[in-house]
């Protein structure tokens, strides 16, 4: 177990999960 | 569908809205991502310590400024070296199927997706303290 850092998720991978959160919900017909 | 990603010191660093989300769903992914930060640990291990033990969520809620949602749908992020960088908060329809997308999404980013337990031991209490006791 960790704690919060100086350490920090970079941009490009951010906006990866956020399209592939929404990719997903659309594949799975998830409501918006 | 509605996702907030946080970095470690709960910065946002991007964040989408479909398109026909409700307006609060902005706040819930904010607070599920937040939540999970605040209290290191994802929102599954939450969602189950609000259930059994409701004083141990209600406080810190209040404490957070709403900015802690004790439902699944919020999973931190830990890179290769099992660090935590961040969270995600994901709000749009059942807490359970949330959580499959900020997984899935967390998977999909190279990155390890850490949801939380509903047997997880408080991140706060250290395991080995009645044997610090003897």
């Amino acid at each position: 177990m960790s704690y919060a850092r100086a350490v920090r998720i970079d941009l490009a991978r951010a906006r990866t999960v956020v399209d592939q959160a929404i990719a997903h919900a659309r594949s799975n017909d998830f409501p918006r | 569908m509605t996702v907030a990603v946080l970095d470690a010191a709960r910065r946002l660093v991007a964040f989408a809205g479909e398109d026909g989300s409700s307006l609060l769903r902005e706040r819930i992914a904010r607070g599920k991502a937040h939540g999970a930060l605040n209290m290191g640990m994802g929102n599954r291990g939450l969602a189950a310590r609000a259930a059994s033990n409701p004083a141990f969520v209600n406080a810190p809620v209040s404490l957070a400024d709403g900015n802690l949602v004790p439902v699944p749908g919020g999973v931190l992020i830990r890179d290769d070296n099992d660090d935590l960088i961040g969270a995600v908060g994901v709000s749009g329809h059942l807490p359970d199927h949330d959580e499959a997308c900020a997984i899935h999404a967390i998977a999909a980013a190279g990155l390890r997706a850490d949801p939380g337990a509903a047997d997880q031991p408080d991140p706060a209490i250290p395991t080995n303290r009645l044997g610090d006791i003897s």
